[in-house]
């Protein structure tokens, strides 16, 4: 199923905080919102709702994604006020892929956590809670995974600090 | 005659001063650095969690066991070999009794009596290494992503070869009630 | 435990004594492995069969730093590791070296500038006797630093007092 038969298949189903899509078209040069973009087309959903959606996506017989192959975080700019959070999805059945985005806002970055719907998000939430500050709510083991488990701040924010010194080593 | 064993004492010390000497001499002559931190349990450059007494595994005493009994039996059999050589060729000490037959009946009743003891252990489980699990399996603490629900290649592909003999057959169809 | 160390003046027999010892450390630098990043694959090339480390008497890595007289720093420095590397290097016996392999561990490497993690040369968590430029160094670079650490041991003075500089 190509992304519009997908699309349309989450439309028909009334997948749940389905907002809106962004279709596959060439990127425009001219248009700051198209940078850095290939043009690859995806679905934007409600951060709240992600996980009714990811589970309709995952049960439904002509979607069938049973696999979550990334789920990422991006703060597109400083004085951008929402973080986005991406998500990749692949049928092993039907051999189609989806992608998902959903806005969290920066000032109150919390969502469900899907590791209920997807046991590989574990790590994914992980990385994006400690990197981001995203709190993912109801994840099972919210630790730190790349960082050590004292670092101070939010690392691939870009009003990150740089610390000046750790543990007595200098960071300069 | 007590000089064979000045030459054992003086095998030993030879042997304690190779070793002590070198440890001397290196404790005479390599930097006296010591720090509290390099006196430490090594733990791969963690902390050091838990000690190091463990317990060990009952099963390693269990086959120790049983190995030092045969290693004795291989022991025993060696001057039985010996002796039977000598009554079987007729020199030594054991010629000319009419002993050969009453020895290797000896030794086949010996080792008989010692395997009866093996296939007792064999049979009782002793030796088993990896011992049956009688404790809990792991449970997910979340279902699977229902693993029941995901297609094997076989169905996928005996699907798709369906629906193309469908797709191929409306598409032959379609000409078909005009001509007919 | 009475200590020869600095002891003595220097003259014929102690240079000759210290020589001795200095040819037996030099030729017996046992290394740690300690390969961290991309500079432990050149580390591993030197220890195998073209750029033969064991001409040179430093072919036995051991794992353990109890049984190490070297420690090659080959790869990036993390801050979660500068600790390890801490504990490692003080569970080493003296006389112990260091050698800071590739340009992560010499200055921070490629990660200079926007590395949150990376500590910038590993000579801000243990001393370093030798650092060897290159990203990774070439082998051959490896073995001179080793020889070059060689000659510090050659000149390094065990029982004779050490040389006044001034």
């Amino acid at each position: 199923m190509d992304f519009q038969a997908i699309h349309d298949r989450l439309r028909a189903v009334a997948a749940p905080g389905l907002v809106g899509a962004d279709l596959p078209r060439k990127p425009d040069p001219k248009v700051k919102k198209d940078k850095g973009r290939a043009g690859d087309p995806f679905v934007i959903v409600e951060a709240q709702r992600l996980v009714e959606f990811l589970e309709v996506c995952r049960d439904d017989d002509r979607l069938k994604f049973e696999q979550l192959v990334d789920l990422s975080a991006t703060d597109p700019a400083k004085d951008d006020a929402q973080l986005w959070i991406n998500v990749q999805l692949l049928s092993l059945k039907f051999r189609h892929r989806l992608a998902i985005k959903c806005l969290l806002p920066k000032a109150a970055p919390s969502m469900p956590s899907t590791v209920p719907v997807y046991r590989a998000s574990q790590w994914h939430e992980r990385e994006c809670a400690e990197m981001f500050g995203i709190t993912f709510v109801g994840h099972p083991d919210p630790r730190n995974i790349l960082l050590p488990d004292d670092w101070v701040g939010s690392p691939l924010r870009k009003d990150y600090e740089f610390p000046k010194e750790y543990h007595g080593i200098s960071c300069e | 005659m007590y000089f064979d064993y000045l030459n054992v004492l003086v095998f030993i010390l030879v042997g304690l001063v190779f070793v002590f000497a070198n440890l001397l001499l290196a404790s005479v002559i390599r930097p006296k650095r010591t720090t509290d931190e390099g006196l430490e349990t090594y733990e791969c450059g963690e902390e050091t969690i838990g000690g190091a007494w463990v317990q060990f595994d009952i099963r390693y005493y269990t086959v120790a066991l049983v190995y030092v009994v045969f290693a004795v039996e291989i022991a025993f059999l060696f001057p039985w070999a010996l002796i039977l050589k000598e009554a079987l060729a007729g020199v030594g000490a054991a010629a000319g009794k009419g002993i050969g037959w009453f020895v290797l009946v000896e030794g086949f009743l010996f080792v008989a009596i010692l395997l009866l003891g093996l296939v007792y252990v064999w049979a009782k489980g002793d030796l088993d290494w990896v011992l049956s699990y009688s404790g809990q399996t792991y449970q997910p603490k979340f279902p699977s992503t229902r693993l029941d629900r995901v297609a094997k290649v076989r169905d996928i592909e005996s699907e798709l070869e369906a629906q193309r003999e469908a797709a191929k057959k409306a598409a032959a169809g379609t000409p078909e009630p005009s001509a007919g | 435990m009475l200590s020869l160390e600095n002891q003595f003046e220097e003259n014929v027999l102690t240079t000759k004594v210290d020589w001795l010892i200095n040819w037996a450390r030099l030729s017996s630098i046992w290394p740690m492995t300690f390969g961290l990043a991309c500079c432990a694959i050149e580390m591993m090339a030197v220890g195998a069969a073209h750029h033969d480390l064991d001409r040179f008497g430093a072919g036995a890595f051991r794992a353990s730093p109890r049984q190490a007289d070297l420690m090659i720093v080959a790869g990036t420095v993390n801050f979660k590791m500068a600790e390890r590397v801490k504990r490692l290097y003080d569970q080493m016996p003296s006389p112990k070296y260091v050698i800071a392999m590739g340009a992560c561990a010499t200055g921070g490497g490629p990660y200079y500038k926007y590395g949150y993690t990376v500590v910038k040369g590993v000579d801000r968590v243990v001393p370093v006797d030798v650092y060897i430029a290159g990203c990774p160094p070439r082998p051959e670079a490896l073995l001179e630093g080793l020889m070059k650490l060689q000659e510090k041991i050659r000149n390094s003075s065990v029982i004779r007092k050490p040389a006044r500089t001034a």
